[in-house]
């Protein structure tokens, strides 16, 4: 009952969760066996191809390595505007 | 011929001589003739943890280097004549013994035992490999904390690598935390960790009282956590015990009184 109470009134959310999300996404990336060098590297190259096609900074080109399904995958987000 | 286990975790502080010392009792008391071999040369504890630090004259690095037989290093059990330690040696570091001589040993005492456990120390070093070295099996400890989960995937993939089959023990589990949902659940780790777990041991203070002893808690009745690695000591055996949902709700009076 107290514990009940002590839930409802708690300052924080449960940790739990949070947990389990940074794991899953630390683990993806270390079973791949890719260095944060190599994802900048591929970021970099990314970075000039699509530039042939759109306009885009490189700040707001995002990579990340991904939990789909219990399998790694690579999304890539950007921001895309037509060539001038 | 018997079977060679290493019990591993790459997180230290996780339960691994723990964990030796009490699955190392309960087959022994299942009537099984055990060798718990403590891997952790320079660090060693198993000794205290099974009560018999009075004892020691020889260590595995003196069998490794021939400087005793190997026999006049194992120390028998106190109360289980079925069980004896193989201790480490206090003054040598890792470096006094290779894969080679750990695979050598195993190969030795596996003639002599039905079971060869082995306490490996923390970490993904020498000593890792060395205690790796002789191993048919692997028992990976972990906690469900981020850290050690995280240490306990890089082992995983190690032991995959070098062809051992492992299972796991998620030790210290607190059911309070977890109903409270402020720590990973079994099913948690069982989603991010790709491997088959063999048992579940609950956070439980008997295991301080049986380290105070030096009598593992696997003896004693009243201990949640000895209870566990009885079974974890049967599944072992080949036998089919279920692991018990932790979950199953207590009591309203139970609950309010905190047990
Ligand atoms: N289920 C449990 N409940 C309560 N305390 C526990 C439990 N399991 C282990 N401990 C405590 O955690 C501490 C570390 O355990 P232990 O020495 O077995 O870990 P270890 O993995 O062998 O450590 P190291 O990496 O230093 O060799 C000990 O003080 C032990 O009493
Ligand atoms: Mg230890």
């Amino acid at each position: 009952m107290l514990e009940i109470l002590a839930n409802i009134f708690r300052p924080n959310p449960p940790s739990a969760k949070t947990a389990k999300e940074r794991l899953v996404k630390v683990v993806i990336q270390e079973r791949l066996k890719v260095s944060e060098s190599q994802l900048n590297n591929l970021k970099h190259d990314l970075y000039q191809v699509i530039s042939k096609y759109f306009d885009i900074s490189q700040d707001s080109l995002e990579l990340e390595i991904q939990d789909k399904n219990g399998h790694p995958a690579l999304t890539v987000n950007t921001e895309v505007k037509p060539t001038s | 011929m018997g079977e060679s286990i290493v019990i591993t975790s790459g997180k230290g502080g996780v339960g691994k001589t723990t964990s030796t010392a009490n699955i190392s009792v309960a087959l022994a008391n299942f009537g099984k003739k055990v060798v718990a071999v403590d891997g952790d040369i320079g660090l060693r504890n198993l000794d205290i943890i099974l009560g018999l630090e009075n004892r020691i004259v020889y260590n595995l690095v003196d069998v490794v280097k021939k400087r005793c037989r190997t026999k006049q290093a194992l120390i028998r059990d106190k109360k289980n004549e079925n069980l004896f330690l193989l201790p480490a040696s206090q003054v040598d570091d890792k470096s006094a013994v290779t894969p080679e001589d750990m695979k050598e040993l195993c190969s030795e005492l596996k003639e002599e035992f039905d079971f060869v456990i082995i306490d490996c120390p923390a970490g993904i070093e020498q000593g890792f490999k060395n205690a790796l070295a002789g191993a048919d099996s692997a028992i990976v400890i972990t906690t469900p904390e981020v850290s050690p989960v995280r240490d306990a995937d890089r082992v995983i993939g190690l032991l995959q690598h070098h062809e051992i089959p492992a299972s796991l023990i998620l030790n210290r589990l607190s059911v309070q935390m977890v109903e409270r949902g402020d720590m990973m659940s079994r099913e948690d780790v069982e989603d991010i960790l790709a491997i088959k777990i063999l048992g579940l041991v609950v956070e439980d203070q008997e295991i301080v009282n049986a380290g105070n002893l030096g009598t593992p808690a696997v003896l004693n009745q009243n201990s949640p956590a000895g209870q566990a690695y009885l079974r974890i000591a049967q599944r072992i055996l080949g036998e089919n015990v279920e692991i018990p949902s932790f979950e199953e709700k207590k009591g309203f009076l139970a609950r309010l009184l905190g047990r």
